[in-house]
C-alpha cells in the first residue's frame, strides 16, 4: 500500500449535464452575437466560469477522502460477500454523494454524505469468481458528481489486498475410513439419535434385533480428523481440493476436531470458524508459488 | 424529492422585471398553469393528462407565432420560453427535469438583457443565475444528508469561487467578439415604445404617456444650445392623405460627412438605448458625425435623415457636431408642394384662410401662419377628436398634439406653394446634473415643420411653441406640465435626485461595458505594440492570456493543496502496513491491541512494532519523545 495522499490523481470530465450547460453557454454567445449584446456575452463568460469553478469544486469534493481501510472476507467461488470500505473525511466541510466501486467488479456503494472529520464505513456486496485461488485487487475508484452534479469526477486508490476464494465444496460427504485416525476405541453401543453420523451406526444389530444403535468410543479425548489428501478419490486436482472443502465444513458442522494435510504434515487439530477459515485459506492457497 | 414549487419563485423573480414586455394573455396563462401545476403537485387528481400536455406544448408555438409572426424575436422568445417553463412544471419528475427548467430560466434572464441594458438588469440577472446555481446545488443535494447540517456555503465553495473572477475578466475582455449570421432574423420595424417611421394620428400622444429613455446628450464642446434650439430630427415625412404622413420612398443615399474632433460647432456625443428600428436621430443641423466604438452602419439621406443598415438592439454612441449653417434645398424628385386631392373642396375655409394668410414673401406668408396658430384660441391637448378634415381642426374645436399643427401648418404652407414637410423627433430634454447630460424620454416625441427659405435652406417653424409657449421654450411636455400642477413636493425632489444620481452611475456603466467590442479590443492591441492587428492576432492573444491565466491558477491550486496533519498522516501511513500484512487487522483494534497483534502473528516485523510504540507515545505521552516526520521517514524504509 502507497502513501494515498502522495498518489492522488483526480480525474474529471462533462458528464450529459455538463455538455448541456455547456451547449447554453454556446447559444448565449450565439445570441450576443445576434444582438452585438455584450451583456449576454457577459452572462454567457459568467455561466462558463461557473462551470470552471464547478470543475475545481467537483475535485474537491474527493481532495479531502482517504480511504483508510478495506476488509474483503474471502468465501465460496460465486458467492456474494461483503466489502467494508473506511472511508475517512479529513476536511472541515460535507462531502456528499461518494460512490465506491472495486477494480474488477460491478457493483458500486453509495456514500450519501459524510461529516466534517467524519469516519464511516461503506459495505459494497461483491460477487466472487468462479474459480478458488488467491485474487489481488489492486485499487478502489471512488467517483462524485456532486456539489454540481455537472462534472463526472474520480480517483483511484491504490493498495495490495489479497482476497481468498475458497475451493467449492463439492463430492462425498463421507470419508473412506482411515487406520490412522485416533481415539477411536470402541466402548459400547448406545441408542440411536438424529444427527449421530451414518458411519457409525452398527449395522450388524439393526440387522439382528432389529433396532438402531450407533457405536461409541470411550476415549477421553474427542475424536480427531485428518483431513488428507491423499484419501481423496478424485483424480483432479482441483477435484481433491473441492473434496477436501467439504469435508471441512463436515468436520465442522459435526463438532469434531480436525486438521488438514495437503502432503507437507499436519499442524494441531482444532476447530471454530477461525480454524476452518484457515484450512479452507490454505485450499485456497494451494499449488500457489 | 424535486418538486414543481422549488422553481416558481424562482421564475416569478426571473419574469417580474419582463412583466411590461409580456403580452397580458401569456402572463395570465402562466401564472394559471403555475397555480394548477402547484395545485396538481399537492393533489396529484388534479393533474392533467398527458395529452392535454402534449396539446399544449403544440399549440403555444403556435399562438406565438400567430401573435408576432416569428419565433426568433425577443419578444416571441421570451412569450414562449415563459410558455414553455410553466407548462415543464406539469413534468417535473427527476433530476434531469430541474436541469431543464434552470436551464430554460437562465435563457428567459438572458432575453431581458435585449431589452434593457443598465447596471440594474444586470445585477438582477446575475442574481437570477447566482438564485440558479444554488437551486442546482440543492438539486443534489442527497436527501439522506442530515436535516440539522445545514449547507455551509463558505466551506462548500470556499476560495475556488474566487477563481471564477480572473476567468470572467479574462473572457470578458479577451474574448473575440463576432457577429452573428441569425442577426437578420430577429429584426423589428417598431419601436418599443412604437416609434415608427410614419406618422398616425395619436402616434405622438402614446409617446407622450411613456416615460422610457430615447437616448441622452452630451454637449462636449462648444456654446451651451438653449431649450428652443435642441430639435432631434428623425424622420421627414413629405407624402400625405390630409391625415397621416408617410415618407417619400425614393430619397437618395449621400456619403457620410467625416467628423473630426476640432470640427467648429457644437460637439455633442448621443447615446442611444436599446431600440429596434433604424431611425438615429440627430440634433438638428448635424453636418457632420460618427457611431463611436460599437458601430453599425450608417446611411445618410439626402434629406438630413440617418438610418442605421440594420436593427441594432443595443446601447451605442453617435457623436455630432451642430452648427448655425442650415441644411441646403435641392431638387430630388420629390414633391414638397403635395396636397391630397380635392383638398380645397373638403375644406372651403381653410381655402379661405390661405388667401387671407398669403404674403408677398415667404417669411412673411410664415409668420403669419406661425401668427395664425398663436392668436386663434388653439389649445396644446391630448383629449382631441379625430378629425375628418383640416376644418375641423382650424375652426371647430382647435385642439391638437403637435403632429397635428405640424400636420396642418404644412398643409396650408403647400396650400401658399411653399415647399415644405413634417418632421418627427425629439425636442428638448431633461438636464441630469450629476453627468452633466440630457435625458432624452419617449414623452419628449415631437412633430415640428419645415419649409424651404428665400436663400433655398430649409427653415424649422414650430407650430406648437406658437400655441404653447411651455411647450418649447420651457421643455415642459404634457406630463411634466400635469406634475407641475400636483405641485413639487421635497420627497418627490429627492426622489428625481436620487434617479438622476442612478440614471448617471447606471450610464456609465452600461457603456463601459458596452465599449468592449473587436474595435476596442484592436485599439488596445495597437496600443499594447502589435503592428496592424486583426482579428486572428485577438484570437491568439486571448489563447495566451487563457493559457496564462490557467497556469497561474493551477500554481495557486498546486500550493494550496490539502496539508495533512502528520500524525493523522503517520496513522494512515500505519494503517496501510498493517493492512498490507494481512493479519486481520482492523481500525477496530485500539493500538495496544494492534501491537500484540502485530507480536503474534508477525514477530520479525520489529521497525513495524517500534512505529506502533513510538505511534503511542506520539499520541498519548504529554511528552513525547518523538515527531510524526521522524518516525514516517523510518516508515518509508520498510
Amino acid at each position: 500500500m502507497k502513501f494515498p495522499w502522495k498518489h492522488k490523481k483526480v480525474y474529471i470530465y462533462p458528464n450529459r449535464f455538463g455538455f448541456l450547460f455547456f451547449g447554453l453557454f454556446c447559444l448565449m454567445l450565439i445570441v450576443g452575437a445576434a444582438y452585438t449584446n455584450n451583456l449576454i456575452f457577459l452572462m454567457g463568460f459568467i455561466l462558463i466560469s461557473f462551470l470552471f469553478v464547478v470543475i475545481l469544486l467537483t475535485a474537491k469534493n474527493l481532495r479531502n477522502i482517504e480511504v483508510s481501510n478495506v476488509q474483503f472476507k474471502p468465501g465460496f467461488p460465486g458467492e456474494i460477500v461483503p466489502v467494508k470500505v473506511t472511508i475517512e473525511n479529513t476536511s472541515d466541510f460535507e462531502h456528499t454523494r461518494l460512490f465506491i466501486k472495486l477494480d474488477g467488479f460491478e457493483n458500486n456503494a453509495e456514500l450519501f454524505y459524510i461529516g466534517p472529520k467524519d469516519r464511516t464505513d461503506v459495505v459494497l456486496s461483491v460477487t466472487l469468481p468462479e474459480s478458488r485461488g488467491v485474487y489481488s485487487i489492486g485499487r478502489i475508484r471512488v467517483s462524485t458528481s456532486n456539489p454540481f452534479g455537472l462534472f463526472y469526477s474520480w480517483f483511484w486508490y491504490k493498495f495490495n489486498i489479497e482476497h481468498l476464494v475458497f475451493p467449492k465444496p463439492l463430492g462425498l460427504k463421507e470419508r473412506p475410513k482411515q487406520e490412522n485416525e485416533v481415539g477411536d476405541e470402541f466402548s459400547g453401543l448406545k441408542e440411536y439419535q438424529v444427527g449421530d453420523p451414518m458411519s457409525r451406526i452398527s449395522w450388524k444389530h439393526m440387522a439382528r434385533n432389529d433396532q438402531m444403535l450407533v457405536k461409541e468410543f470411550n476415549d477421553s479425548e474427542l475424536k480427531q480428523d485428518v483431513l488428507s489428501i491423499a484419501e481423496t478419490k478424485q483424480s483432479q486436482f482441483e477435484d481433491k481440493l473441492s473434496q477436501l472443502a467439504l469435508w471441512l465444513l463436515e468436520a465442522e458442522k459435526g463438532q469434531r476436531l480436525y486438521s488438514l494435510d495437503l502432503g507437507n504434515g499436519h499442524p494441531n487439530p482444532s476447530r471454530g470458524p477461525k480454524h476452518l477459515q484457515d484450512c479452507l485459506s490454505e485450499l485456497a492457497r494451494a499449488g500457489e508459488i | 424529492m424535486i418538486r414543481p414549487r422549488q422553481f416558481v419563485y424562482l421564475l416569478g423573480f426571473t419574469i417580474a422585471p419582463h412583466i411590461t414586455e409580456i403580452r397580458t394573455w401569456v402572463w395570465i396563462t402562466s401564472a394559471l398553469i403555475v397555480i394548477w401545476a402547484l395545485i396538481s403537485d399537492h393533489k396529484p387528481k388534479y393533474k392533467p393528462s398527458r395529452w392535454l400536455v402534449h396539446l399544449l406544448t403544440l399549440a403555444f408555438p403556435a399562438l406565438v407565432y400567430l401573435q408576432f409572426k416569428t419565433l426568433l424575436g425577443p419578444d416571441a422568445a421570451t412569450s414562449l420560453l415563459l410558455l414553455m417553463i410553466t407548462l415543464k412544471l406539469f413534468e417535473v419528475y427527476s433530476y434531469r427535469d430541474g436541469i431543464v427548467i434552470l436551464m430554460l430560466t437562465m435563457l428567459l434572464a438572458m432575453y431581458h438583457l435585449v431589452f434593457r441594458q443598465d447596471l440594474f438588469t444586470t445585477v438582477y440577472m446575475v442574481s437570477v443565475m447566482s438564485w440558479a446555481f444554488y437551486l442546482l446545488l440543492k438539486l443534489n443535494r442527497p436527501s439522506q444528508a442530515p436535516r440539522s447540517e445545514k449547507l455551509h456555503l463558505k466551506s462548500l465553495l470556499g476560495a475556488e469561487t474566487l477563481v471564477s473572477i480572473p476567468v470572467l475578466l479574462c473572457l470578458f475582455f479577451f474574448f473575440p467578439r463576432f457577429s452573428s449570421p441569425i442577426g437578420r432574423f430577429i429584426e423589428k420595424n417598431e419601436d418599443v415604445t412604437g416609434f415608427s417611421e410614419n406618422l398616425q394620428p395619436g402616434m405622438m400622444a402614446n409617446l407622450a404617456n411613456s416615460n422610457e429613455v430615447a437616448f441622452r446628450v452630451e454637449f462636449t464642446s462648444g456654446r451651451a444650445l438653449n431649450n428652443d434650439e435642441l430639435y432631434f430630427r428623425g424622420q421627414t415625412l413629405e407624402i400625405t392623405d390630409g391625415i397621416n404622413w408617410l415618407k417619400a420612398s425614393n430619397r437618395n443615399e449621400i456619403p457620410t460627412p467625416t467628423y473630426y474632433d476640432d470640427l467648429e460647432g457644437q460637439h455633442y456625443r448621443i447615446t442611444f438605448e436599446p431600440r429596434f428600428n433604424k431611425l438615429i436621430f440627430t440634433l438638428n443641423q448635424t453636418y457632420a458625425f460618427k457611431t463611436y466604438n460599437t458601430a453599425p452602419g450608417l446611411t445618410y439621406f439626402d434629406n438630413a435623415t440617418i438610418k442605421t443598415k440594420k436593427a441594432n438592439q443595443l446601447k451605442f454612441q453617435l457623436l455630432g457636431v451642430h452648427s448655425d449653417q442650415k441644411y441646403r434645398y435641392e431638387d430630388n424628385g420629390i414633391n414638397q408642394l403635395m396636397l391630397p386631392n380635392n383638398f380645397f373642396a373638403y375644406n372651403p375655409r381653410t381655402k379661405e384662410l390661405v388667401q387671407e394668410l398669403k404674403a408677398k414673401s415667404i417669411a412673411e406668408t410664415m409668420r403669419n401662419i406661425r401668427h395664425f396658430f398663436k392668436t386663434k384660441g388653439f389649445t396644446y391637448s391630448m383629449q382631441t377628436p379625430e378629425y375628418a378634415s383640416l376644418d375641423q381642426l382650424l375652426f371647430i374645436n382647435k385642439l391638437g398634439f403637435c403632429e397635428h399643427f405640424a400636420s396642418a401648418a404644412t398643409l396650408l404652407a403647400r396650400s401658399m406653394g411653399i415647399r415644405s414637410r413634417v418632421v418627427i423627433g425629439f425636442q428638448g430634454g431633461e438636464l441630469n446634473e450629476y453627468g452633466d447630460y440630457l435625458i432624452v424620454r419617449d414623452r419628449h416625441a415631437h412633430a415640428w415643420m419645415e419649409y424651404v427659405n428665400k436663400a433655398g435652406e430649409w427653415q424649422i417653424m414650430d407650430p406648437t411653441a406658437a400655441v404653447s409657449n411651455y411647450r418649447i421654450a420651457q421643455g415642459l411636455t404634457l406630463n411634466e406640465l400635469e406634475e407641475r400642477r400636483l405641485g413639487n413636493s421635497t420627497l418627490t425632489a429627492i426622489a428625481k435626485d436620487l434617479w438622476n444620481m442612478m440614471d448617471n452611475i447606471n450610464n456609465r456603466f452600461a457603456l463601459a461595458l458596452l465599449d468592449m467590442n473587436r474595435e476596442t479590443q484592436l485599439d488596445w492591441l495597437r496600443k499594447l505594440g502589435f503592428e496592424s492587428p486583426n482579428r486572428r492576432t485577438i484570437w491568439k492573444v486571448f489563447a495566451g492570456a487563457i493559457t496564462f491565466m490557467l497556469a497561474i491558477i493551477m500554481f495557486i491550486l498546486w500550493l494550496r493543496k490539502p496539508k495533512i496533519d502528520p500524525t493523522q498522516k503517520l496513522r494512515l501511513e500505519l494503517i496501510a502496513k498493517l493492512n498490507d500484512l494481512n493479519i486481520g487487522y482492523s481500525q477496530d483494534l485500539g493500538p495496544l491491541e494492534t501491537l500484540e497483534l502485530l507480536k503474534a502473528e508477525r514477530p520479525e516485523a520489529k521497525v513495524l512494532q517500534v512505529a506502533v510504540e513510538d505511534y503511542m507515545d506520539l499520541r498519548y505521552s504529554a511528552k513525547p519523545s518523538h515527531d510524526a516526520g521522524e518516525i514516517l521517514r523510518r516508515l518509508d524504509q520498510i
